[in-house]
């Protein structure tokens, strides 16, 4: 058959063309820091830059490593991701009040990145192992439940709580794809809720930004500064925005604008066409995911594909939602567009991942027995029915 | 493959997915469609800020065109290190700008902080200001500032500017409009720190600059009365005094000037403090005021200048009360009680007239109405309708008691005599110039009415002459000028009584008494009790100031009148024809030609220069003096110059033109250095410079001393 490449190029090109974008936005929205700080309006783009090369080389170098070694060292990755955060209490530097950055050498990087993503290979792996037995209390959900909170909690000990919640929030969803029972989650989850909630809300910083997102934006001056700021940012932008690069909020208006709120800068110089095209590219990854997924041709890939295409869309969703306001302030990066150097690795890492995966996914059989020139969204669907004919 | 995963929960994962997703969508829809427009003003509202394009404030001149009030803008010069163009160019313009070492400039620029300031009140061209704001990361912040270049002169004329700009006071008060012009503005971005920083294109409206306005003032004569003024006060112990100087001929205030006592008197601390004494204070006049009374008098013909008066030794009770003369006297005619300022004379003379037609005819002179003077703030003066008189009134304002003028009524008054009877608008500003130097607006002579005939002008001249040769007025004669005044010593008054030992000494007086061409009063408030007399303390003032005039400007001699024309004689006038470039037998046929004498010394090369000037007016049997100078127009022959100190400036100038030399003077009075100095050997044509200073009898007499020897 005559199949332009085994790989995934349509999840590849988005992915690029984010990186891509992502790098315009850094330089556009970084310049005026980057010039009162570091002298340079260069800096932060050529910073960016560096770690686009070794996302990129992360990427070509994942998308060779054999999906099994990742279920076999599972265990010791999930151990590896669960020591260095941690180590963060020991060696952690304090940064507005968070301990959140190792420095290792040279490596400065977010180790609940690595964790995220290590854990989430953990899950996939004993959800393929134990098959069945997931619907297990004893045998198949505790265990893995108990280590998810465990990473959530030195997580949100950082304090880094929008992540904590992520975390559990995957899980939860993996979880539920893999095939665990209903009850055990919904009344985990009650449990949470009803434990956590209390205990978030002694956080006086959680406290004021739950306020903030209740009141609608609040006291503009103080704790609805972010979100009142980016919502003007975007609101500005009207179809076609202002012009890359053109923008007015980067001039210390909207607080950290090439990092957590640089989706409201490309609202802004974008416009409507910018902030949805991103949404819709995050959305891309997602379906992308599931397809590959439901191509693997193991569990673990199964499982591997959901979680990371859901890791990224949510991480996506967090980000783009408090820009427009919609949830609390969160300093969760927007994935592949935003400065950040462990985010963006490990997510072109985890693209990579994908990548492979989809490559070594089996042909559908009703694609295989068609001409290239059949509707692509009909063919997701078709081999699992067949399947189930089977 | 065959999985135990639940096929439908991964469907309702992707359906859960697109639902947040078509929520975010809308919530994108609702922010930047829907409520595109309030976010976008908002955003405008934080990052566009209008900045003020201030006008050039205009400045003011004197009539000659010496700045009496200079706007300038002085600079902060600061930079942001961080946006600060990192190149040897801009480091070098800033350099040579600010006068520092490069390096020092380097230094600050790898400072982190946000703002460094480089120089404060700094003065930059207007090249120098669109370079330095283009710039990125330099900052300029301006201050309008208003230097004023004649300090002796008093801040109440001129006024002051708030730190708005806005005129207050004087001159910069009455004119606010034309000297601000028209503030511009232009849009700017700012940032969240408040820096503010140009676009491309801004929009901008630019301001239209303030006009420059000339004054009436003369610089040189200003502070020649300013000094007098000054010494005056100090010399007779007063709180303040005032000194105004008008041309009678079109009321031209040609110095106006207000001092304030050394002494801590009660009120001295008024003057100096911004008001404006000559246009807003009220005061009685005393005896200056019966030049009014007199023209009252003769106007109506109720007096004859001979007719005689008993002055009943000092002393005399009326009906309406007792009233007293200072220098008791018996039998005199009209023009002596005049002359030796007798109140009972006066008031016996005046007391028949009827009320209403006193009073109308002193509001005919301007008394009791502003003189619509262009300065803030003027005062009425205190005239009583006839209605609220007592029985006391009419005698009381015959003698200058029971109202209250202004100096300046007082001052157009007197110059009305002195024009031939003409009240005239006092005029402070000559004319009005734009940014670009054009003018645009000249102020003109308003003549309000006639109030005197030219009979009664003669005759009043007349007595104002005899008041300085025998009168009151004997100390304010002035060596070969003819002046003519009179003299007013006032109680003042606190309210209920006449203070027994607090006065207003005063005189009037213009110069020369023929063809008068100042008008000059000098007032001092509360002299010591022994300098009381306005003809022991003002008079003198006013013959110093008049001498000094003489020695420093050709004032009395140039123009149309010559030094020497005493009398009032109005002989048949001619213009005087130009002699100069003229080679002395030219000149000759010329003179005889026009039938006027001619005279000269040296007789050799072109006339340089005649008195009076070309297109003058001349009596007929004025004589023209003609100076020659034979190297003037090759400038190859040398002069040796002349030994000057000592001299008046006058007499000065014209030894320095008689060889062919040009004269820059500075200050006024007599000359005190010259440069080059005496005996020195020129070419013609070049500039010796005088510096000048205020007479001084001892130091002049040693230069005459010397000079002799």
């Amino acid at each position: 058959m005559t199949r332009k490449s085994k790989y995934d190029l349509t999840l590849f090109c988005v992915t690029l063309i984010l990186v891509a974008l992502g790098l315009i936005m850094v330089f556009s929205a970084s310049n005026v820091i980057g010039r009162e700080k570091f002298k340079s309006s260069f800096f932060f783009m050529q910073n960016h830059l560096i770690r686009i090369a070794i996302g990129l080389c992360c990427l070509f170098i994942f998308t060779r490593i054999p999906v099994w070694i990742y279920k076999k060292l599972s265990t010791m990755l999930l151990i590896a991701g669960i020591i260095l955060l941690a180590a963060l209490f020991v060696f952690g530097k304090n940064f507005r009040g968070c301990v959140r950055w190792l420095h290792i050498f040279w490596f400065v990087f977010q180790p609940v990145e690595i964790a995220k993503f290590t854990l989430i290979i953990f899950i996939a792996s004993q959800i393929a192992e134990k098959k069945k037995k997931i619907t297990d209390l004893k045998e198949g959900f505790l265990p893995i439940i108990g280590v998810v909170l465990l990473t959530a909690l030195l997580v949100g000990l950082q304090p880094n709580l929008s992540n904590a919640i992520l975390i559990i929030l995957l899980s939860f969803v993996l979880l539920f794809i893999g095939g665990c029972r209903l009850i055990h989650l919904l009344s985990l989850g009650g449990a949470l809720v009803a434990g956590a909630v209390p205990v978030l809300f002694s956080f006086p910083h959680v406290r004021e930004r739950v306020a903030v997102f209740l009141n609608g934006g609040g006291d503009i001056q103080g704790s609805g500064y972010h979100i009142n700021q980016s919502l003007i940012a975007i609101g500005s932008g009207f179809v076609f925005g202002s012009g890359p690069g053109n923008g007015h909020q980067k001039y210390h208006f909207l607080p950290d604008p090439h990092t957590d709120f640089i989706y409201s800068i490309i609202g802004e110089e974008l416009g409507l066409i910018g902030t949805i095209t991103v949404l819709i590219f995050f959305f891309v990854i997602l379906q992308r995911a599931v397809r590959i997924a439901k191509r693997s041709q193991n569990e673990f890939g199964y499982m591997l594909a959901i979680g990371i295409g859901v890791m990224i869309f949510s991480t996506a969703l967090i980000n783009i939602s408090m820009t427009l306001g919609l949830v609390p302030v969160a300093g969760l990066p927007l994935p592949f567009v935003s400065y950040g150097g462990t985010s963006l690795v490990i997510s072109m890492s985890a693209i990579g991942i994908l990548l492979n995966i989809s490559a070594n996914g089996k042909e559908p059989a009703a694609a295989r027995k068609r001409t290239g020139t059949e509707r692509r969204y009909k063919v997701y669907a078709r081999p699992i029915i067949q399947e189930r004919r089977a | 493959m065959a999985r135990n995963f639940p096929e439908w929960r991964l469907r309702l994962l992707m359906v859960f997915a697109a639902v947040i997703v078509c929520v975010l969508f809308c919530r994108i829809i609702q922010i930047q469609i829907i409520r595109h427009k309030s976010y976008k003003e908002i955003a405008l509202n934080q990052w566009m800020v209008e900045v003020k394009w201030s006008a050039r404030r205009g400045n003011i001149f004197d009539r000659n065109g010496y700045p009496l009030a200079v706007s300038y803008r002085s600079y902060d010069i600061g930079i942001t290190p961080g946006s600060f163009p990192d190149t040897d160019e801009a480091v070098k313009y800033l350099s040579d700008i600010l006068g520092r070492e490069k390096g020092s400039i380097r230094r600050a620029l790898k400072r982190k902080e946000k703002y460094v300031l480089q120089a404060k009140n700094v003065n930059l061209t207007a090249e120098e200001v669109t370079k330095l704001s283009s710039l990125s990361g330099v900052r300029l912040d301006s201050y309008p500032e208003r230097l004023n270049p004649l300090s002796s002169i008093s801040p109440g004329l001129i006024g002051t500017i708030d730190r708005d700009g806005k005129g207050m006071g004087g001159i910069e008060s009455a004119f606010q409009e034309d000297l601000h012009g028209i503030d511009g503005w232009i849009l700017k971005n700012k940032d969240a720190m408040d820096n503010t920083f140009k676009f491309v294109n801004a929009p901008a409206m630019p301001p239209v600059d303030g006009n420059d306005i000339y004054l009436a003032i003369d610089s040189r004569i200003q502070s020649i009365v300013d000094f007098e003024l000054e010494q005056g006060v100090i010399r007779y112990g007063a709180a303040g005094g005032i000194a105004l100087i008008v041309d009678p001929c079109n009321g031209d205030v040609i110095a106006l000037s207000e001092k304030k006592g050394k002494k801590g008197k009660t009120g001295s601390d008024e003057y100096n403090s911004g008001k404006l004494f000559s246009t807003s204070c009220i005061y009685e006049p005393g005896s200056t005021f019966k030049l009014i009374t007199g023209a009252f008098l003769l106007e109506s013909k109720m007096v004859e200048p001979y007719n005689v008066f008993y002055g009943e030794k000092g002393t005399a009770d009326f009906d309406f009360g007792r009233f007293k003369d200072d220098h008791p006297a018996e039998w005199m005619t009209y023009k002596e009680s005049f002359v030796h300022s007798s109140n009972i004379c006066t008031i016996k003379a005046v007391k028949d007239a009827e009320k209403r037609n006193f009073y109308s005819f002193l509001l005919r002179a301007g008394f009791g109405s502003r003189t619509s003077i262009d300065l803030p703030a003027e005062s009425k003066g205190k005239l009583r309708e006839p209605s609220l008189w007592s029985g006391r009134s009419l005698a009381s304002i015959a003698i200058g008691q029971e109202i209250g003028v202004t100096p300046i009524q007082m001052v157009m008054a007197y110059s009305a005599l002195a024009n031939g009877g003409m009240l005239l608008v006092p005029r402070i500003a000559l004319q009005m110039k734009d940014s670009h130097n054009k003018e645009i607006k000249r102020f003109p002579v308003i003549e309000v009415r006639r109030v005197f005939s030219p009979g009664t002008v003669e005759t009043l001249t007349d007595f104002c002459t005899d008041v300085i040769k025998e009168g009151t007025g004997v100390n304010a004669a002035v060596d070969g000028i003819e002046v003519a005044g009179k003299t007013g010593t006032a109680q003042k008054s606190d309210g209920y009584r006449y203070s027994e030992d607090k006065y207003v000494a005063s005189f009037i007086g213009f110069a020369p008494a023929g063809d008068p061409r100042l008008v000059c009063l000098v007032l001092l408030d509360e002299p010591e009790r022994s300098y009381h007399y306005g003809g022991t303390s003002s008079a003198i003032i006013f013959r110093k100031i008049i001498e000094g005039i003489n020695l420093s400007t050709d004032i009395f001699v140039d123009g149309k009148y010559s030094d020497f024309a005493i009398g009032y004689k109005k002989g048949k006038k001619t213009k005087a024809p130009s002699f100069l470039r003229l080679t002395s037998a030219e000149a000759e046929q010329l003179a005889r030609d026009n039938d006027v004498r001619i005279s000269y010394s040296n007789g050799q090369g072109e006339v340089f220069s005649q008195v009076p000037g070309p297109g003058t007016l001349i009596v007929d049997d004025e004589e023209i003096i003609l100076s020659f100078c034979s190297g003037i127009s090759d400038g190859s022959s040398t002069v040796t110059v002349p030994d000057l100190r000592g001299l008046s400036i006058r007499k000065a100038r014209r030894m320095l033109l008689e060889r062919g030399l040009k004269s820059r003077i500075e200050g006024s009075g007599t000359i005190r250095s010259q440069n080059p100095g005496a005996g020195r050997s020129l070419k013609a044509g070049s500039v010796v410079k005088l510096n000048c200073g205020p007479f001084n009898n001892y130091q002049d007499g040693l230069a005459m001393d010397r000079r002799v020897k």
